[in-house]
């Protein structure tokens, strides 16, 4: 076992590429309850098992049919009979040997109904084809236990993916294209300072050549602003086409000055040209970032005054203190192979994220105080760019300076900072922790979802205008509604007989008048003119009817996939999860995301 | 909404090209969605780093044949009566090899790939044009991936948009005035690995530097003849000599490389001086050489006492030697010391990490140089150690040595996990990704075979066609614009002037110095460039100048060799001169193109690193920004890999690296021009 870190290592190194040592450690603490283990339940499972969470926990009380052989991959044909649930997690355990695998006998169900303690020690819960009316249940019992919830459902071609959880910050967001902070328009005096140090006129060729186009973007502005009639203050930037375009061409005779006539510009110039709009880009702050500054105070003092940090959840549900469900099966050499490695290292992206609220709002405090001047902490990155060695070293220690300067005042804000009760005793937030959140801020995000049972009220009125309209989220519209419409026709024994056992027309009669109810039922109340079946397609009810309970295996390996890719990013709480009920079609093979998911 | 086509995909005869993250996910998905025969090929083997998505193999598989492995654990999981009516056939070989020609194709309703290099890919698309068989192609990085479809007469073939190439580095950068982690790591690699380890005969440009530095005063003599036999002379340095110790070689190419080659380099004045340079420094050599706990782990063999078998000593060097030193790599610090063992912290403490890359370097070399040893006495012929991201000593040779070299000229280190990285181009890599890649594929090869399946010129088939897509994953909510995270789109229309499935309509120009590169410099470097397997190059005036083939006789190989090494100038036929028509062919992939030249003298290395420019007219730029579309060639010193690695795809390096260092400190990065 001395080499567990290592094999580790090497087994994950892929994926350790994507969300990094601290990403890895989260995921392989991770005990994650699987709530049935149909195609979409085992797709699931398989991709969190390789990718190595701590442990599963499989409830479903289904025995294998000959169905379950021909479209699960975690079932095999000998299992005929048996129990599904261990059949499942003993191929599933097969796949990583570093996972601990359970299973629970249970109808999901019944547990959610009897048994709401069971679910209090998980770190992630997922349900696969859950009535509506037990997800809701089931949602209630994850938030009042902290735990997240995700829920999926797949009919034939059709697929729903929905997170559910009180708040979830985001610090690491990761995004795929990010400007780079470098202050053009707004300089602080050392970089001001560090410009101003450069003399185009008095270098040689070379030298010239090499001149970081930051430092040419940053002379040309000054130079701008004392051209000025009369001279613009040192906030001013260009702002109307005509001005912008008169910079441009101004740092292009600029550049020209130093070549001889049909020469090229200098590439150093050629790429303050592409980059010239950042001299007019104020360096505010992202919308997501803002929203989260705007209440950091506010949730932090809370933190500060309720041990539950951010709770706002009171449902009461009675614990099940020690509940051991029936028939459950542990392994135990893969139990002692985890106990080992398992033990995330208290690293400084963690603390960060631990203490999100209160250097948020020490970053908020920042922000709106003398030293952040009304901008974020300074991440101090800077981009590749033509230049010499000496030159890019000195500018980039320029923004290094800055960077750390801002990142020490804000630990010294976050000081200041009530704590959260229950961390009370913990040592504040390191520098590095600071520095760690500094270097994210930008990017940091919180998303809240609303409750399920809320949803289920409320989802269809937001999708009408959806339903009505001709746009790319119409199909998904009519999917969520005849989703819905099924569930509640299957809540009712009489129309579910219909609906398994009656033909195909009586089927689709059921669906479209369940369509009716539903619909009828999101507009009670409501001013606005009533919802009736006529609005879904035709098409689509007879779709969904004679797919009936399909699960066909490679639609749920993309729903699987998905399911997955937001699980892994709620654990290790990097990139930004999924805030709608995604809709997956697989007839026109694309993936839609309705905004019914979010708090009010 | 017509019903699925199940009965198809059970009645089709399909070809799965690659056996790795994707083609696991694909082989499940089509075994369980009845498909029933099945050819899949893959030359690669099963390695540790692969089994966090790649879910048909186990541990005790590590070093067996992919495709062999996947055949099996998907008919293991077939219940008895399916597994009789289901064929998988593997083939644990690389898809370039003749017998996967045109006629090989032909058999197929459609080719699915999931392939980890462009290089292949592009063999593959131009056999199923040949062959006229459909191909759906797919990649993923990270988390993000796609799915595109190319039917002849519906949609683009895969090379009618160029794919960004790896980005090449001007050689005077790379042994002169390194200034990025990623110089001194292709350094590393390419040049110092692979003339220490490589097989009999390679000559790097490591070895050149030194006959360039010498040659300046012979202007008189036979440039030519003077080029060989101080190429010769310098790579003669870089073989340990009759009697000599691996340790004391090793000890002896340090000295070189990390002093006396500076002390060369920072006496050239002009690189420094007027170009604001630092000089590097020398690094003291005598402070690293004689520590007991190198000598003793680089003469050590972890293989079992009493069997001293060439294979098991080979066995035996394959083991990590940084971790026998006790110096763990942490992700952040190459060589930290993180190790529990009291010696080994110990000793972190007196030796500050600088001395841990130079230990390494020694130790690790001098197993490198063992197995090599160890290879050629077994195999009769030294074919060296060829680099692999996934060989530990190899890693760690190259994060040493190329740290090593960092720090001469002032370069911020890399760990193993970054060096690593950058060195084996490594591709981010999920299963989730693959599992949602995979399940769009079986999706868009069903409807690629009822559009087969149809008469031609039928309406089923227009209709069928229409529905074709290319289908992009984006992870939730960075897709632009809007909020979808699968979005598919209408295929690329072909490219009139693709010279792949155009008909050889679109001209290639390329120029470069006809009195300097040679023939065989030309062949090489197209034959690279085009992706071609066994090229063949001719002129109208000239006829056949070039080929590649184990047909050929004798006489043939001779009269190829005698004219690879001439000037294109002085080619027979008034030679390849401006404006002479380069014929181009490879049987093998029934592929022929024709390529302009045009001379011109004096290219600026820093700017064309290739010294040539090559122009594809009308070509499209490759798209920066497109999703999962970045792809670069692979680089990994295996030569024209094929099937499968754990690459999925592969993302531009420059790109990965911003992503990789990100953690550990920005990079001195500048690109100055210079000579």
């Amino acid at each position: 076992m001395a080499d567990a870190g290592g094999s580790h290592k090497r087994k994950y190194d892929r994926q350790i590429r994507i969300w990094g040592d601290h990403g890895q450690a989260r995921l392989q603490s991770a005990n994650v309850c699987m709530l049935g283990c149909g195609p979409v339940g085992s797709e699931t499972l398989k991709n969190l098992v390789l990718g190595g969470i701590a442990s599963f926990t499989v409830v479903d009380a289904e025995l294998v049919t000959a169905r379950d052989t021909g479209n699960n991959f975690l079932i095999e044909a000998s299992m005929l009979g048996t129990s599904r649930a261990k059949g499942v997690s003993a191929l599933a355990q097969e796949l990583n040997e570093s996972v601990v695998g359970r299973f629970v006998e249970e109808e999901p169900a019944h547990v959610v109904q009897n048994n709401p303690g069971f679910f209090r020690d998980f770190d992630l819960v997922i349900a696969t084809q859950l009535a509506d009316a037990v997800a809701a249940v089931l949602d209630d019992v994850c938030r009042t236990h902290g735990v997240p919830l995700i829920l999926s459902t797949c009919v034939g071609f059709a697929g729903t993916v929905r997170l559910s959880l009180a708040e979830h910050t985001v610090l690491e967001a990761k995004p795929d294209n990010s400007v780079a902070d470098l202050r053009i328009a707004r300089p602080w005096p050392e970089l001001m300072a560090h410009a101003a140090a450069y003399d185009l006129s008095a270098m040689d060729d070379v030298e010239r050549r090499h001149v970081p186009w930051v430092v040419l973007l940053l002379k040309h502005l000054h130079d701008w602003r004392l051209a000025q009639q009369p001279p613009a203050p040192e906030t001013h930037v260009p702002t109307t086409g005509p001005e912008k375009r008169a910079f441009r061409d101004t740092l292009r005779a600029w550049g020209s000055s130093y070549v001889e006539v049909g020469h090229d510009l200098p590439d150093n110039f050629r790429e303050a040209l592409s980059n010239a709009y950042l001299a007019w880009t104020q360096p505010e702050v992202p919308s997501a970032a803002a929203n989260v500054l705007s209440q950091a105070s506010a949730v932090a003092m809370r933190a500060a005054a309720s041990p539950v940090a951010g709770g706002a959840d009171d449902l009461d549900v009675a614990p099940c203190v020690g509940f051991v469900p029936s028939g459950a099966t542990t392994y135990a050499h893969a139990l002692a192979d985890v106990a080992t490695t398992s033990a995330p290292p208290a690293s400084a992206a963690a603390t960060a994220e631990e203490n999100f609220w209160q250097l948020a709002c020490a970053v908020s405090r920042f922000v709106d105080q003398a030293s952040g001047g009304g901008f974020l902490p300074l991440d101090g990155s800077l981009p590749d760019m033509t230049a010499t060695t000496e030159m890019f070293l000195s500018l980039q220690n320029i923004y290094h300076a800055k960077a750390e300067a801002d990142a020490t005042a804000v630990a010294s804000i976050a000081l200041e900072v009530p704590r959260p009760r229950d961390r009370n005793h913990t040592a504040p937030p390191s520098a590095a922790a600071c520095r760690h959140f500094c270097k994210h801020c930008r990017h940091i995000n919180v998303l809240r979802w609303c409750r399920v049972s809320d949803e289920l009220r409320n989802g269809i009125s937001t999708v009408r205008a959806a339903l009505a309209n001709d746009g790319p989220s119409r199909d998904a519209a009519n999917l969520y509604v005849l989703l819905r419409a099924r569930d509640t026709a299957l809540a009712d024994t009489q129309t579910a007989r219909v609906m398994r056992e009656g033909t195909a027309t009586a089927q689709e009669d059921e669906l479209r008048r369940a369509c009716g109810t539903v619909l009828r039922r999101a507009c009670a109340g409501a001013h606005s003119e009533p919802l009736t079946e006529e609005l879904i397609s035709a098409e689509w009810i007879s779709e969904i009817a004679r797919w009936g309970d399909t699960e066909p295996h490679t639609v749920a390996t993309v729903i699987g996939g998905i399911v997955s890719q937001e699980a892994i990013k709620l654990v290790t709480r990097q990139f930004v999860p999924l805030d709608g009920v995604l809709v997956y079609n697989a007839v026109r093979g694309d993936a839609a995301v309705l905004d019914v998911a979010k708090t009010a | 909404m017509s019903p699925p086509a199940t009965d198809l995909l059970s009645s089709s005869h399909l070809l799965m090209v690659g056996a790795g993250g994707i083609g696991c996910e694909l082989l499940k998905t089509l075994v369980i969605a009845k498909a029933t025969r099945i050819h899949i090929i893959d030359l690669d083997t099963i390695d540790v780093s692969n089994l966090n998505r790649q879910f048909l193999f186990r541990n005790k598989h590590v070093g067996m044949s992919k495709a062999i492995v996947a055949r099996e654990a998907a008919l293991a999981f077939l219940p008895p009566a399916r597994r009789d009516q289901c064929s998988i056939t593997a083939h644990h070989a690389n898809i370039k090899q003749p017998e996967f020609g045109v006629e090989f194709f032909k058999q197929f309703d459609v080719v699915l790939n999931g392939l980890d290099n462009v290089d292949a890919r592009r063999h593959v698309n131009r056999l199923c044009l040949a062959a006229r068989v459909p191909l759906v192609e797919s990649g993923t990085t990270g988390l993000v991936g796609q799915v595109t479809c190319h039917v002849r007469g519906v949609s683009a073939c895969y090379e009618c948009k160029p794919k960004p190439t790896a980005k090449a580095y001007p050689v005077c950068t790379l042994r002169n005035t390194p200034d990025k982690p990623i110089h001194t790591i292709v350094w590393a690699k390419d040049m110092l690995f692979k003339q220490l380890f490589g097989g009999d005969g390679v000559v790097t440009d490591l070895a050149e530097a030194e006959n360039n530095n010498n040659n300046t005063n012979n202007e008189d003599s036979n440039p030519q003849e003077e080029q060989t036999n101080a190429d010769d002379v310098a790579a003669k340095f870089f073989k340990p000599e009759e009697g000599e110790q691996p340790y004391d070689f090793l000890v002896r190419v340090f000295r070189r490389v990390f002093v006396d080659d500076i002390v060369k380099v920072n006496g050239m004045d002009d690189l420094w001086e007027k170009q604001g340079r630092r000089r590097p420094v020398t690094l003291p050599v005598d402070r690293y050489k004689s520590n007991d706990a190198v000598k003793k782990t680089a003469s050590a063999n972890d293989a079992k006492e009493g069997e001293s078998s060439p294979d098991n000593e080979v066995l035996g060097l394959s083991a990590s030697a940084a971790a026998a030193l006790g110096y763990d790599d942490d992700h952040a610090v190459s060589f930290g010391c993180k190790s529990s063992n009291a010696d080994a912290k110990e000793k972190c403490a007196t030796a500050p990490p600088p001395d841990h890359d130079a230990h390494v370097f020694l130790a690790s070399g001098v197993r490198l140089l063992r197995r090599k040893l160890a290879l050629a006495s077994s195999r009769g012929s030294d074919d060296g150690v060829a680099f692999d991201k996934d060989d530990a000593l190899a890693t760690e040779f190259v994060t040493a040595a190329s740290n090593l070299r960092s720090r001469c000229y002032g370069i911020p280190r890399q760990s193993v996990f970054n060096a690593k990285g950058m060195a084996g181009n490594i591709v981010h890599a999920v299963a989730t990704t693959n599992a949602i890649v995979a399940g769009l594929i079986v999706a868009e090869a069903r409807k690629v075979l009822r559009y087969v399946a149809a008469a031609e010129g039928s309406d089923e088939r227009a209709a069928v066609a229409s529905k074709l897509r290319d289908t992009y994953v984006v992870p939730f909510p960075q897709c632009p614009g809007s909020k979808y995270c699968i979005q598919p789109t209408s295929p690329e229309e072909a490219h009139a002037g693709c010279y792949v499935c155009g008909g050889g309509a679109g001209g290639i120009t390329l120029s470069l110095d006809t009195n300097v590169w040679t023939l065989g410099e030309l062949a090489s470097f197209l034959k690279k460039k085009l992706s071609m397997h066994l090229p063949l190059l001719e002129t109208d005036e000239a006829g056949q100048l070039y080929e590649e083939g184990d047909d050929l006789d004798e006489d043939e190989v001779e009269r190829y060799e005698t004219l690879a090494k001439k000037r294109l100038a002085e080619l027979p036929g008034d030679g390849i001169v401006d404006g002479t028509t380069v014929n181009l062919q490879d049987l093998s992939q029934d592929f022929n193109v024709k390529v302009v030249v045009r001379h011109v003298a004096d290219l600026d290395e820093e700017e064309y690193p290739e010294l040539c420019i090559w122009d594809v007219e009308g070509g499209i730029q490759p798209v920066a920004n497109a999703p999962a579309q970045e792809e670069a060639e692979k680089n990994d010193g295996n030569g024209a890999s094929a099937a499968g690695d754990d690459d999925d795809d592969l993302v531009m390096i420059d790109e990965d690296i911003e992503v990789l260092t990100e953690n550990v400190q920005a990079p001195p990065a500048k690109k100055a021009r210079r000579v």
